[in-house]
């Protein structure tokens, strides 16, 4: 540290310190009761207990299972706005001959 | 396990609450204001106490959160503006003022006029006596960009505060 570095150093510390309130720790517990927890916490709350992580990972697999079941359904594709009955199906059959 | 935390955040409050409350103090300039946010520090301080490695210091990571929350403040500060209670008083009162003003206040008053990423430099490196990798792990730059922020902040403190050096 330089002379001018020193001499603006020691000003500097003549802005003093503020003290904490007397019951600064008092209100932040206060804080974290009233805090609502969060989605997160509850997962971190939760999460590591063998028997919801296990629930949890079955309940993921079965979501995925019938996910996957519900795309692979080959929607049938002779009906709706282009069926024998429609008009716009007739003008497909025409084209198409 | 809960009691475990509780009991080491316990002692994190006691080592940090008076350093934490003053980084913030010295950031915002208000000292309402920082107990209010200081208190804020140490709420989101516990909800991520896991993030915290207990086999490294935890000033950084506690000044990082801190730093986050007074900006977080300073930008609510710019949404809402508040109307001071007096009139702006004449530019001849507004020299007599400065002029009786304590040296403590105008020291506020010119570390309070230095951009927010040199103003944590400087209130970190002078008053926190923290090294230079600390302080660009908060601010999160590099330790050249710390030497080069505290380089324009002095140069500006020298220049605000000649008349008491």
């Amino acid at each position: 540290m330089n002379n001018q570095d020193n001499q603006l150093h020691q000003l500097l510390q003549q802005w003093k310190e503020i003290e904490p309130s007397p019951n600064f720790d008092a209100q932040v517990w206060r804080r974290l009761r009233q805090r609502k927890p969060t989605f997160a916490d509850w997962l971190r709350l939760w999460l590591p207990q063998p028997a919801f992580a296990l629930g949890a990972a079955a309940a993921v697999g079965a979501a995925i299972g019938i996910a996957s079941g519900w795309f692979s359904v080959v929607p049938d594709r002779g009906f709706g706005l282009l069926g024998p009955d429609t008009l716009a199906g007739s003008y497909v059959r025409i084209a198409q001959r | 396990m809960a009691d475990q935390t509780d009991a080491a955040f316990e002692d994190l409050l006691a080592r940090y609450r008076r350093p934490v409350l003053n980084f913030v103090y010295r950031l915002l300039g208000d000292a309402a204001e920082a107990e209010d946010v200081a208190q804020e520090v140490f709420v989101r301080a516990y909800r991520h106490f896991g993030e915290l490695d207990p086999r490294r210091e935890a000033s950084p990571w506690l000044f990082t959160l801190a730093r986050n929350a007074a900006i977080d403040r300073l930008r609510y500060r710019q949404r809402h503006p508040t109307e001071p209670l007096d009139s702006a008083p004449e530019p001849a009162s507004v020299s007599r003022e400065v002029e009786t003003r304590e040296l403590g206040d105008q020291i506020a008053a010119a570390i309070q006029s230095l951009p927010e990423d040199q103003r944590t430099a400087v209130v970190l490196a002078e008053y926190h006596s923290l090294s230079y990798a600390e302080i660009a792990e908060i601010i999160d730059c590099s330790v050249k960009s710390v030497e080069s922020r505290l380089y324009r902040a002095k140069a500006t403190l020298r220049e605000k505060l000649r008349g008491f050096l």
